[in-house]
């Protein structure tokens, strides 16, 4: 755990400087404002939970149980997402599942796919201008090999929007299960209270 | 002749009650300013990645009232301000108002503003409406406080049915070499650094004394279960340096 945490804070101080130099991510964050999504891919050790604040994000662990919104996707996965005809049928086939309002999904992943940062200036801030200037090349570089933002972001509401029009995913049961276990808990627990009352 | 109850631990010593609360008070004005620093050296940093988890295991969220009580410096209360957002409220209450100021104003230089209210107050004897708390926290507080069993009653009473209690505290680390190695840094480079850092060796002896004289983490659970808290369950962090015990009010 410790060391998924110190991964955790990292990438959360890394998201944090990206959107802290997108003029934009304000304006984007404000539509998902104090709520939460968690993407989960079986292959990470953990899912991926952020929390949306005015101008930055937290990334939760784990055991963070107030998402408003989760999609489950198998890494390999993933990239067959580029594909937005493959997806009803893996939706079908249970591949992918989503909780939640399928809206506030696309919102959130608007928020990192529409990141749009001078990063020599980023970098300059947080390093100072020569390592800035090497990190901004890198990034550059992983742009051109990664596809457009505008057409990830299409995919992904492509097929999250037809995912609305599905019946209740895996996912969506999981969570159900865990939060019926959860309150079978409490209620034992008053029960016995009551009966120690008695 | 004092009663033997009416007498208490001050770390190692033996303190009449009335008096631990003064005593306590004289450390934490002590070591307000520098706290923060402090925590951070002494704790390699690793005090952070304890509240993280204290965070995760809340789950606060937007429009919810938060209790962080003996708040000190606002660490929790900081993050908690952000995830209840306009609509909730966290109140970053501490029995001492040097360690107050120093939370009230790193917060607002944080542009924390808003949605946190700053309440001097005794964990025992909370200043709260029945069922007023979605969730209160209490990070390295209650080993501090002088009648733990009449606070954590205080914490009950003032917790919506259906709310949390999260304890975060020193414990007992599970394994007997990784105790020995602790019990070393505590009593030997723990007053040192006090020393050398803030100038206040006496201050940071107490502070080991009184982590060695908290409850362990089962003692810690039965005290919770007693004073009415239920589903009650503790995860040890840190090889059990630290434990995040969890209740619940029903
Ligand atoms: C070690 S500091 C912890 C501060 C903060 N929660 C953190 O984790 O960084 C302990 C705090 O408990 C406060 N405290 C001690 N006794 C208390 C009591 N009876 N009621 C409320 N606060 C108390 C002290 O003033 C101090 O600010």
């Amino acid at each position: 755990m410790p060391m998924m945490m110190v991964v955790r804070a990292s990438l959360e101080r890394a998201l944090n400087l990206a959107l802290s130099h997108d003029p934009r991510a304000r304006q984007r964050l404000q539509s998902v404002r104090e709520k939460c999504f968690r993407l989960s891919v079986p292959e990470l050790p953990e899912p991926i939970t952020v929390f949306f604040q005015e101008t930055s994000v937290q990334l939760l662990g784990p055991e963070y149980e107030s998402v408003d919104g989760s999609v489950t996707v198998a890494l390999h996965d993933l990239a067959e997402l580029q594909d937005a005809s493959a997806v009803t049928r893996m939706i079908q086939q249970g591949r992918i599942s989503i909780a939640g309002d399928p809206v506030f999904a696309q919102q959130a992943a608007q928020v990192f796919l529409q990141i749009n940062v001078d990063w020599e200036e980023a970098f300059a801030d947080a390093f100072g201008d020569v390592p800035g200037y090497w990190l901004a090349q890198g990034i550059d570089r992983l742009k051109g090999a990664m596809p457009k933002a505008e057409q990830m972001q299409k995919r992904v509401s492509e097929f999250l929007t037809q995912e609305s029009t599905l019946a209740a995913s895996p996912v969506f049961f999981a969570l159900l299960e865990d939060d019926v276990k959860a309150l079978e808990r409490r209620l034992s627990a008053l029960e016995k209270r009551i009966k120690d009352m008695e | 002749m004092k009663k033997h109850d009416d007498s208490t631990h001050f770390g190692f010593k033996t303190v009449a009650k009335d008096e631990k609360a003064n005593m306590v008070a004289g450390v934490f004005h002590s070591v307000a300013g520098k706290y923060d620093l402090m925590n951070d050296v002494m704790s390699f940093g690793i005090h952070r990645l304890w509240k993280r988890f204290t965070i995760d295991c809340s789950g606060v969220r937007r429009g919810q009232k938060v209790l962080d009580l003996a708040g000190g410096t606002g660490d929790l209360a900081a993050k908690f301000s952000r995830m209840v957002g306009p609509t909730g409220e966290v109140v970053l209450a501490d029995i001492n108002d040097s360690m107050l100021k120093v939370g009230r104003d790193k917060l607002r230089d944080m542009g924390i503003v808003g949605n946190v209210k700053y309440v001097q107050a005794d964990a025992e004897k909370l200043p709260f409406p029945d069922d007023t708390f979605d969730c209160i926290t209490i990070a390295f507080g209650l080993r501090n406080v002088t009648d733990k069993d009449a606070a954590l009653r205080s914490m009950l009473r003032v917790l919506k049915p259906g709310g949390r209690l999260l304890v975060l505290e020193f414990s007992k680390p599970v394994l007997e070499p990784l105790s020995k190695a602790y019990d070393m840094y505590s009593f030997h480079i723990m007053p040192r650094m006090g020393e050398w850092i803030a100038n206040d060796k006496d201050s940071y002896q107490y502070l080991a004394e009184s982590i060695r004289m908290h409850p362990d983490q089962d003692t810690l659970k039965d005290m919770m279960e007693e004073a009415g808290f239920g589903s009650v369950e503790y995860h040890n962090l840190t090889g059990g340096i630290v434990a995040l015990h969890r209740g619940y009010k029903f």
